[in-house]
């Protein structure tokens, strides 16, 4: 017998009784206005917020941000650096801009695609973080969030909630564990 | 590795010998507890989706055979290679004969209690494998050569000056640096090189989804998108308990896990793996190692709920006051104290009294698990089968009968007073556990001497 | 309504009274009926792991009380191991089971007592004993995101003159755990020491309970530290206005 077949004939002795499979109510929203919500919530995180109805100001943290090093973007057009799949190159990315599909208010979180990046670790590995995210993408709360996002279409995909961080010295707060050590959010109206 | 103490009692009252050190440890994870209440009292819905939480859990457990399977045929279809462990060496054969086939000789490896209740650290190292743990509580531990002391907050034992040293010595920090955005810096600079470096990943697994095939990863540090998303083979290792039936209740579980655990609303990182990257290898490890038998003890069924959040032991005042390291299991605290008879009662058989049974643990409990019922049921267990401080299991014996018999009982209520009203020295002594930082009561008139005293004027 | 006055041993022993002033509170409501020959609720044995030993005290208990109506009790910790555990280990206790109550329960849950008349000028801050509270459900839970009424404090609210004041940690465990005490007195002297501390951080003269237990091991604490304050269970505060309740409290505190 495969360990395989041990472990389903196993459960299969233990003949449970069935338990019935609970509704998920989607449950409504703290507030009235999402978008505030969310907003405030990016800040609590450490999360800087800038909300444009155009490209300028986007062009122009990329422009600085090459004085530090290079950018990569998953958007086109927008002046970043072109960039060679090559771990080291990707390692010593000052930023990293990438598409957000959907941003949810109650906890600031926002899916990624990876299919959307050069490479999957393009979520974590530049020093700091750009998330650019539609103005009207945005949700209430992670019931709602799994009704729009669909993560078995993705390889790989992730809930990205501000710059990363460890408390595991002391319980002291710091930004910038093995991910991004700054975060900002660009929502384009 | 770090003292493994043969009771909890005896660990405790090492851990109490500094208790300057009990007041620090305490006040650090109580801090962590009274950010998981203010999360959780921002969600009025917190009960309802304890409740749901609670039964997707039980409903799952009740299919397990239907989800694995339903699992496993959507994860091959995804491209993954699933692989079956009934006990911790055959996991890490697997793990092993993966790791082999790549020629691998570096692997990160991204928090996973599983591994560690499995031993593969040892057992890859003893085979030429270097493994680093890149979680910074565990990396510290790691080069500490411990154990983690909380499942969430691995090194919460550590002060920063004890950090600081083990960094001096081991990633070259300045000594006497004892600053944590300093130290993390250098851990940072320090496991990048190992990032870049590996060969392989190995992760654990929060959620997986039956109706997908894949799984989720929570950090907040983003050690799993890097060495998942760097390495060329990514290990996921999971119990088998952890099966979810749809995406839908990822939804519920996030939103309860990092509120419970740290209070956070969700975690930085909540990483979905459905398939392998182009060119890359994607393997999951099922993992049974006793759940099964667990799944089998009605009593201790639900146990299996756990989502590995560490409420429980933020919560426990006894946890606070003796240190991770005093119990006798991997995972420390309430739950590993109802998770480890299961596994070796006689080897655990302290942990299910190292309690007050006060409930505080059961009502953090994101997932519901009765964990202070389960305790109480444990000692029971622990009394029955094991000899377990057989001289106490003849004395209550004795007072369950002298408790049958009010006579009796009486007799040996007097014959107590008589005692303790004796000399000072006759009662506080090294065989009198309660006075020794401890005044016993003084004994007057019984109420029930006082009442047929009176008895007539109490039932005019 | 016949009311069946159940001490707990200890409580017969060290606190007596805590029964005279548990007695004096329910003789308002109806014929209370003191059986002598109690012994023991069982429950030492039954958190020790031998739950099967105090069987033959639950027997003890069950024919005591079979006949009356209410059977009612100054020890959250006690009832609540009988209604939890009684009817396993003793299935003829099943009837009665549904009577027992805690004093506190009793008061605000069976005859809505809302007229207390004592009188306590001092500064009270509740133990919230574990049992009381997450057994019974006495209060709100701090860990539970609900709305449940604090029923001691809904009672002591009603005495004259009491100032009720917060310790820091609303509601965490004393330490005493019943044979944890003398199992692991090193934790469960440390626990006891820092919540007499949160109290005495608190300004409270007073560490109130509605369990006697908890106070005897923080009592324990606090005489042997010589600490300044003093403990005294609810059911006194609650009945501190009739005479024999007063002058017997006075003996208490001049005691200690």
């Amino acid at each position: 017998m495969t360990s395989r077949e041990k472990i389903l004939s196993a459960i299969e002795g233990i003949n449970l009784p069935s338990k019935e499979l609970p509704i998920t109510p989607i449950f409504e929203g703290l507030s009235e206005d999402k978008h505030a919500f969310f907003f405030e919530m990016l800040n609590t995180l450490g999360v800087e917020v800038i909300v444009s109805d155009n490209d300028d100001q986007l062009k122009d943290i990329i422009k600085e941000k090459q004085q530090d090093g290079k950018v990569y973007s998953s958007i086109p057009d927008l002046g970043a650096d072109d960039l060679t799949v090559n771990k080291d190159e990707m390692a010593n990315l000052n930023l990293s801009v990438i598409e957000g599909q959907l941003g949810v208010a109650e906890n600031g979180a926002i899916w990624v695609n990876g299919e959307d990046l050069k490479h999957r670790s393009l979520t974590a590995i530049a020093s700091h973080l750009l998330i650019v995210l539609p103005y009207h993408k945005i949700v209430w709360n992670m019931h709602e969030a799994y009704t729009y996002i669909k993560p078995q279409d993705h390889g790989y995909g992730v809930f990205i909630s501000g710059p990363s961080k460890t408390a595991d010295i002391e319980q002291s707060l710091v930004k910038g564990a093995h991910g991004a050590k700054s975060l900002i959010v660009y929502i384009q109206k | 590795m770090s003292t493994q103490y043969k009771t909890h009692q005896e660990g405790a009252k090492e851990f109490n010998k500094n208790p300057d050190r009990v007041t620090w440890h305490d006040k650090a994870l109580w801090f962590v507890r009274e950010k998981r209440d203010i999360s959780a009292h921002s969600i009025p819905e917190w009960e309802e989706l304890r409740e749901i939480a609670s039964q997707v859990k039980a409903h799952s457990l009740s299919h397990l055979n239907k989800y694995l399977e339903q699992f496993e045929e959507n994860a091959k279809a995804n491209g993954v290679h699933v692989h079956w462990a009934k006990d911790a060496a055959e996991h890490n054969q697997i793990v092993h004969s993966i790791l082999e086939k790549h020629k691998v000789k570096n692997v990160v490896k991204s928090k996973s209690m599983l591994t560690e209740e499995c031993g593969l650290n040892p057992f890859l190292n003893d085979r030429g494998i270097e493994v680093v743990d890149t979680d910074l509580g565990e990396r510290i531990v790691q080069l500490a050569n411990e154990h983690p002391s909380h499942i969430v907050l691995p090194a919460i034992h550590k002060k920063k000056e004890e950090v600081g040293e083990l960094f001096h010595e081991h990633l070259n920090t300045e000594k006497g640096a004892s600053d944590p955005t300093y130290l993390t810096r250098a851990a940072r600079t320090h496991l990048r090189e190992k990032f870049l470096n590996a060969d392989a990943a190995i992760t654990g697994v929060n959620f997986a989804v039956a109706e997908t095939g894949g799984f989720v990863v929570c950090t907040n540090e983003g050690n799993v998108d890097m060495g998942a998303n760097l390495a060329p083979v990514h290990i996921a290792c999971m119990g088998i308990e952890k099966l979810i039936p749809k995406v839908e209740h990822l939804g519920v579980f996030l939103r309860l896990l990092a509120r419970s655990a740290t209070g956070q609303a969700i975690t930085t990182y909540s990483s979905h793996f459905h398939r392998p990257a182009e060119g890359k290898e994607l393997h999951i490890v099922l993992v049974d190692n006793g759940r099964t038998e667990q799944l089998g003890r009605e009593d201790f069924r639900k146990s299996l709920n756990c989502i590995r959040c560490g409420a429980c032991m933020n919560t426990c005042p006894i946890y606070r006051r003796s240190g991770g390291h005093s119990y006798t299991y991997t995972i420390p605290g309430p739950i590993g104290a109802i998770l480890s008879p299961g596994k070796d009662l006689k080897k655990h058989s302290s942990l299910p009294f190292a309690s007050t049974l006060c409930g505080s643990c059961s009502d953090v409990c994101p997932v519901k698990i009765d964990i202070h019922t389960q305790l109480y049921k444990w000692r029971q267990l622990v009394m029955k089968e094991t000899n377990y401080e057989k001289s106490k299991q003849v004395g209550m014996k004795f007072a369950g009968k002298a408790m049958g018999s009010p006579s009796l009982f009486n007799l040996m209520g007097k014959v107590g007073n008589i005692f303790l009203k004796g000399p000072r020295a006759f009662i506080y002594n090294g065989l009198n556990a309660w006075g020794i930082d401890r005044e016993l009561p003084v004994p007057t008139e019984t109420f029930d001497d006082w009442f047929k005293k009176n008895e007539k004027k109490n039932d005019k | 309504m016949k009311i069946g006055l159940f001490i707990p041993c200890y409580v017969n022993q060290f606190y007596p009274e805590v029964g005279k002033a548990t007695l004096q509170l329910l003789q308002k409501y109806g014929e209370v009926g003191y059986p002598s020959g109690q012994t023991c609720c069982g429950q030492p044995m039954a958190n020790a792991g031998c739950e099967k030993d105090g069987v033959d005290a639950l027997k003890v208990f069950y024919d005591n009380f079979k006949s009356y109506d209410y059977v009612v009790g100054p020890s959250a910790s006690c009832v609540l191991h009988i209604r939890e555990h009684g009817e396993k280990l003793y299935p003829n206790m099943k009837p009665i089971l549904d009577k027992v109550f805690d004093l506190t329960e009793f008061l605000f849950d069976v005859v809505n007592e809302e007229n207390l008349i004592g009188s306590f000028p001092h500064k009270v801050a509740i133990h919230k004993s574990c049992h009381g509270l997450r057994g019974m459900r006495l209060g709100q839970c701090s860990e539970r995101v609900t709305c449940n009424p604090s029923k001691q404090d809904e009672l002591i609210k009603q005495v004259q003159n009491v100032t009720l004041v917060q310790p820091q940690r609303a509601d965490e465990c004393c330490g005493f755990g019943g044979t944890f005490s003398v199992a692991q007195p090193d934790v469960s002297v440390r626990m006891g020491k820092d919540r007499i501390n949160d109290y005495i951080q608190s300004g409270a003269e007073y560490i109130t309970s509605g369990d006697m237990s908890c106070l005897m091991h923080l009592d324990g604490i606090i005489q042997r530290q010589k600490l300044p304050i003093k403990v005294i269970h609810l059911a006194e505060i609650l009945a501190s206005n009739s005479t024999l309740a007063s002058n017997e409290k006075q003996h208490h505190v001049d005691a200690i």
